[in-house]
């Protein structure tokens, strides 16, 4: 063999050697969402898809459903700094807060901002609204009109006002009267919870109200005109604080704007603050209405309140479990008498467009408590002197937590959540009976189905799932393969729904079923959903 | 059709016409003696006569700047083992043209979103290599190379009993030059019997853009049916160099 080397070293070589030599390192990074560990996401359920936060892509996913049971996932990014999300009640959209980059240092960082996602079959963004500050707390309208911001106990800026705003109309694109941005008016007091009333016949016109509950008054918000600031109820002049817990709404006659109120229950306090929306007379005033307080006393501290309808007129209903009472307060006049029931009901609900009323158009209201295994009808009038025409009660095997509404057309159905979360009461509010199911898990979840056919339910943490039928209260039960964290029942593309099983596990796992005819033979299972439709 | 493929498409048209101008050239020229600096062509004999054969084997970079590689790599360079072999069809004078079929073998192996995934490739092709020598050991080529890549991704996770697996082909074309330098031969000076080149190659990979489908890898024992996850699609194209040892006998 000949190894004499060559005489004469081309010049390429080395060129070609250093070029290669180029081409070994690292040319570019990979997106750091590749380099992370993915957050445990936040699972909504929408319309036509479930929605995953998958806060280290800075993205929602969500999964529409094919007719096959096959996924659609469509990644839809959001701001940086997730702060909190929710679906709005009728499930078409998805708002995503961001606080956006902390501080901004760059003009290329992002602004806080709220970013509304569609959530039909076909999910898309919808638009996203710039707003002013960094903060956590979004407060939805039940109606899906409005979204407000508003400070949290999660913000932590060197300066916050806490009494800061920012009031989205969510039917309008973002502008520069979209967001509103306003500071209530303070008397020390500081946002703790938001109520969005129904739409109220007011003096100056039909509008909604926006009722902000301070841990010491109350903030009234014109929701047509938020601009115009907040009128504000204080609850107490003398220095003594009262803190309001919940709010309770009557537009009244609807042919008069005259005689819509509110009704404030205090926190341990049998006084009831009623609050008359009547006409201001002030010139100056920013408000076409003007809330005039009066306080009316119940028969002790009460748990619950609401409007109810008696043959006698509108009256004001507080539950007081300590006296195992149901005081019926006349707002004109302030005069309260009060129902004997056998029970600490702590809890109310008006089911009468269910029931039926009497003729008189008194209410039907279902009573029920955390505390005894007793729930009651008190169909309100008035017979031989008492304030009611019937109080009839059941008894069940234990107290209920919690009631979930059923849709129609099975909406005569009430679902009553036992406390140890592993029995639960399916209710026939017109044949009044309950239906006693029984879970061998405790911390049962569970959900109703938008075409209220069905309930699906789970223990968070097992692989066990069951539908059952509110029809024929005939349960189906499966056992899929891995830990299941939530379930939701979405529209299909196409019609026909699909229950998505979340599967905590892995990177999001989701076994999808027919929703109307479940069965594992024809479920699709998906694992690694949180590594697909990454950019 | 891409703008890819079709400056995939012009290269693929460029290259098969460069070694017919050099069959031309070489019949021009044919007439000429050959420097002694230059290896002797072939004699012409009424005998048929084995066509030399070459053998490579070296190392195929690529620099893929393609989101699909993400999941599997921290930064976008791939090295590949690559193996080819082949006859020299035709020499006229200093020009030669090679045929080549090619096998180039990688994989990479990495972490996404903390899941230990890996990527194997394996590229099939074949080259068409013109050559021309410049001088005894020294000689320069381009290779037009269309070739079948074939990708597997893989993606295990902790939480799931069986691992994510992808499987897909797509297109590919190297258009690459560099040049030769001869180290060592066998056999007389003027007709080695064999010659060992050390070669290096720069050049472009165009290639389709292959999509990331994954699934549980089957199991006849599970009757569950599964859907499948999309993964950013993957091109396996850039700019790539070639560093290879090559005997010739």
């Amino acid at each position: 063999m000949n190894t004499r080397p060559s005489p004469r070293r081309p010049l390429g070589s080395a060129f070609l050697l250093g070029a290669l030599a180029t081409l070994l390192p690292a040319c570019g990074d990979r997106d750091a969402v590749w380099g992370a560990a993915p957050a445990p996401v936040i699972a909504h359920g929408l319309d036509g898809s479930a929605a995953f936060v998958d806060v280290g892509a800075e993205r929602v996913l969500l999964t529409p459903v094919e007719p096959d049971l096959t996924l659609a996932p469509v990644s839809v990014p959001v701001r940086r700094g997730y702060a909190t999300s929710e679906a709005t009640r009728d499930g078409s959209a998805l708002l995503v807060l961001a606080r956006g980059d902390v501080p901004r240092q760059k003009a290329d960082d992002e602004k806080p901002g709220l970013t509304m996602i569609a959530g039909g079959t076909t999910p898309h963004l919808l638009r996203t609204y710039d707003i002013s500050d960094p903060l956590s707390g979004l407060a939805i309208d039940p109606e899906g009109h409005f979204a407000v911001i508003y400070p949290s106990a999660a913000d932590s800026s060197f300066v916050a006002n806490p009494n800061e705003l920012a009031v989205v109309d969510l039917a309008t694109p973002p502008g520069p009267g979209n967001p509103v941005s306003l500071t209530l008016r303070s008397f020390g007091g500081r946002p703790e919870s938001l109520v969005f009333t129904p739409t109220l016949v007011l003096p100056g016109g039909a509008r909604r109200l926006l009722v902000v509950l301070t841990d010491r008054d109350v903030g009234l918000i014109d929701l047509a005109d938020p601009a115009s600031g907040d009128v504000t109820v204080r609850l107490s002049t003398t220095g003594s604080r009262v803190t309001p817990v919940q709010i309770a709404v009557s537009d009244g006659d609807p042919t008069r704007s005259d005689d819509a109120r509110l009704a404030i229950r205090l926190a341990g306090d049998p006084s009831v603050i009623l609050v008359d929306l009547l006409a201001s007379t002030a010139s100056d005033s920013a408000h076409d209405f003007k809330p005039t307080p009066n306080v009316v006393l119940a028969s002790g501290p009460p748990s619950d309140v609401a409007f109810v309808n008696t043959d006698g007129g509108l009256r004001l209903a507080a539950l007081v479990p300590s006296k195992q009472s149901l005081s019926l307060i006349d707002p004109a006049t302030g005069v309260s008498k009060d129902v004997a029931l056998d029970a600490p009901y702590e809890h109310l609900s008006l089911v009468t467009g269910i029931v039926g009323g009497p003729a008189s158009g008194a209410d039907v209201a279902l009573l029920w408590s955390a505390s005894s295994p007793f729930i009651s009808f008190v169909a309100l009038g008035s017979t031989a002197g008492k304030p009611y025409k019937s109080v009839e009660r059941l008894q069940l095997e234990q107290p209920v937590a919690r009631v979930i509404d059923v849709p129609a057309p099975n909406d005569r159905l009430k679902i009553l959540a036992a406390a140890d979360g592993r029995a639960f009461f399916v209710l026939d509010l017109i044949a009044r009976t309950a239906s006693p199911i029984v879970s061998s898990a405790f911390g049962i979840d569970f959900t109703v189905s938008a075409d209220g056919q069905r309930s699906w339910l789970l223990a968070p943490g097992g692989s066990d799932l069951a539908a059952l039928s509110l029809s024929s209260l005939h349960p189906q039960n499966f056992s899929l393969g891995s830990p299941l964290q939530a379930a939701f029942e979405v529209g299909r593309r196409g019609g026909g729904r699909a229950l998505l099983a979340v599967h905590s596990d892995g990177d999001l796992g989701v076994t999808v079923l027919d929703g109307e005819h479940p069965s594992l033979e024809t479920a699709v299972e998906y694992q690694g959903l949180l590594l697909g439709s990454l950019r | 059709m891409s703008a890819h493929t079709l400056l995939g498409a012009a290269a693929l048209a460029a290259m098969i016409t460069a070694p017919l101008v050099a069959h031309a050239d070489a019949g021009v020229t044919a007439g000429v003696a050959p420097t002694r600096d230059i290896a002797a062509p072939a004699k012409a004999s009424p005998a048929w006569r084995a066509p030399e054969i070459n053998l490579a084997f070296g190392l195929r970079t690529m620099v893929m700047p393609s989101a699909g590689l993400d999941p599997f790599s921290t930064n976008d360079s791939v090295a590949q083992l690559s193996l080819a072999a082949g006859p020299t069809l035709l020499r006229r004078g200093a020009v030669s043209i090679a045929a080549l079929a090619e096998w180039d073998y990688g994989d990479k192996e990495g972490t996404a979103r903390t899941d230990v995934t890996s990527l194997t490739m394996h590229r099939l092709g074949i080259g068409l290599e013109t050559r021309l020598q410049l001088a005894r050991r020294l000689m320069i080529f381009a290779r037009l190379s269309p070739a079948a890549v074939n990708l597997r991704g893989s993606i295990t996770d902790a939480g799931i009993p069986r691992p994510l697996v992808a499987r897909t082909w797509t297109w590919a074309l190297d258009a690459t030059a560099g040049l030769g330098v001869m180290i060592a031969n066998t056999g007389p000076r003027e007709a080695p019997t064999s010659r060992f080149w050390f070669t290096g190659e720069l050049g472009y990979g165009f290639a389709g853009e292959a999509t990331m489908t994954y699934a549980p890898d089957s199991d006849a024992a599970d009757p569950r049916k599964y859907g499948s996850i999309m993964l950013p699609a993957l091109r396996p194209s850039g700019a790539l160099g070639r560093l290879a040892m090559v005997v010739a006998f």
